[in-house]
């Protein structure tokens, strides 16, 4: 436990928004934490795909270390999650 | 990309943690490079053709507020702004101690650097600072939760480098590494012998300064005390000496004379504008004959479009920095001679970033005239270049 206080959780100030109806900022953000956790889990999935398949080869890797993905698969990890952002982010471009 | 802190004071994420960031990074590199372009299109399109001649920033957001696409844009570039800060903090509480004492072992270790720390308990802290979270930080950047805490530094450093996907290069040092060498590159015959950089933070852009002119004696100087404990931290884990003194850039407590170079970077549009006018003032007092002020900043309205005012300006509404678009109003030339400056010897330029364009293009800059001429000046996107102006007193 630290001996410091919390920082603060949010930023001082009304929150802006920009629709008509604030509720659909509010949605936006609950969207955009909804796709992060997505992602958050996607990353892990990946992850232990990575390990999985070291445990099946045979080639045991110290968890540690299969869980850190090595630099090609890092690349593969960051197309996916771009790919994902502009699906993700597509429908407004109809607007 | 995310460039995680990497030095000896990074922190320990989780893989999720580190997830949630590069998310967000991407998140944001989405939103300032392919939702720019395709509001600014919008805008073209539908919103320009009925703009009165000669409207300005403000008229153009006035039109855009209404725009369905604009109001996808800021939302979501809100809650990325949050996401930012979000996704760094559980790490930095949870490292907050082992953080500390790395810290303090660092401040020690005179093998490494001989940098120092002056800290004044006493600072009063200016409303500009201490009224509100600038960039939607929580806390600010001087929530000080007493003796060693430097978490707000390290939240910033963190947070910074989920914010700028990849743009402000390994040590977030892209903003002073191309201007130093610019600088020498432009002025091989300036040898600054003393260095302060006006409102540094965590000194990511100060330490550039003694990696470029290594027998200087670099002072950086902030009202915020985490932030100060972190830089002085940060420096000796870099291996290069800096001084990091708690101070008002209105109020320097340092003599007449007594520097050749004062800098800043993305320090005065966070100041009303009186203040921006002490700060000036100040410069002019601390530097010797010969010396240069020089900041580094958003360029000013008069150098820009108007859209390209209004979307620089965005941040000024929606980003808690109040005093950004008062700050772009005024027109630098002006303010540097009404500091005491010689209007003669004021200058501005675009300088390329390093990381994004390489050595070659910092050299062409330090040869060309100082024009502007690209909407890539001072916007956080691919392909950014830092917009700098000052004078020689």
């Amino acid at each position: 436990m630290s001996r410091l206080p919390p920082l603060p959780e949010r930023a001082r100030g009304a929150r802006p928004t920009f629709f008509d109806d604030p509720a659909i900022d509010t949605l936006v953000a609950m969207l955009l934490e909804l796709a992060q956790e997505h992602y958050v889990a996607r990353a892990r999935l990946a992850a232990l795909e990575h390990w999985a398949a070291h445990e099946v080869t045979g080639a045991r890797l110290p968890y540690s270390e299969a869980y850190r993905l090595p630099p090609e698969e890092e690349a593969r990890l960051a197309d996916m999650r771009a790919a994902f952002v502009r699906r993700l982010m597509a429908p407004i471009e109809q607007v | 990309m995310t460039r995680h802190v990497a030095h000896d004071l990074a922190l320990a994420p989780t893989r999720d943690e580190t997830a949630a960031q590069d998310f967000v990074s991407t998140l944001r590199a989405h939103v300032l490079n392919d939702m720019a372009a395709s509001m600014k299109a919008r805008y073209e399109a539908r919103v320009a053709p009925r703009m009165a001649p000669g409207a300005d920033g403000r008229a153009i957001l006035a039109a855009m507020r209404h725009e369905p696409y604009f109001r996808f844009y800021s939302a979501v570039r809100v809650k990325a702004q949050e996401m930012v800060w979000a996704s760094v903090r559980p790490t930095v509480e949870r490292d907050a101690e082992r953080l500390a004492a790395r810290a303090a072992e660092l401040s020690a270790d005179r093998t490494r650097a001989e940098g120092t720390l002056r800290l004044d308990p006493e600072l009063p802290i200016p409303r500009n600072v201490s009224a509100l979270d600038v960039h939607l930080m929580p806390g600010n950047y001087h929530f000080d939760g007493g003796d060693g805490d430097l978490r707000a530094g390290a939240l910033y450093e963190n947070g910074l480098s989920v914010f700028s996907f990849g743009l402000m290069g390994e040590s977030l040092d892209d903003i002073g590494c191309s201007i130093a060498l610019w600088l020498k590159l432009r002025h091989p015959e300036f040898r600054p012998a003393d260095i302060l950089d006006l409102g540094c933070s965590v000194g990511h852009q100060t330490l550039p300064w003694k990696r470029a002119y290594p027998d200087a004696r670099v002072t950086g100087l902030d009202v915020a005390s985490p932030c100060l404990r972190y830089a002085h931290a940060r420096a000796q884990a870099l291996g290069l000496t800096a001084h990091f003194l708690q101070a008002d850039a209105t109020a320097v407590p340092l003599p007449d004379q007594s520097q050749d170079l004062v800098f800043s970077s993305m320090f005065l549009h966070e100041l009303p504008v009186e203040d921006i006018r002490a700060v000036m003032r100040e410069a002019w007092r601390l530097l010797r004959p010969g010396g240069l002020m020089l900041h580094y900043e958003l360029p000013p309205n008069e150098a820009l479009s108007a859209y390209d005012g209004f979307y620089l300006d965005w941040d000024s509404h929606f980003n808690a920095e109040p005093f950004y678009q008062g700050y772009r109003d005024l027109v630098p030339a002006d303010e540097v001679a009404r500091a005491g400056f010689d209007r003669a010897r004021y200058f501005h330029a675009a300088i390329p970033s390093l990381g994004w364009y390489g050595e070659e293009a910092v050299r062409a800059a330090a040869r060309a005239s100082g024009t502007i001429g690209s909407d890539h000046v001072g916007r956080l996107a691919d392909g950014v270049l830092w917009f700098v102006y000052g004078a020689w007193k």
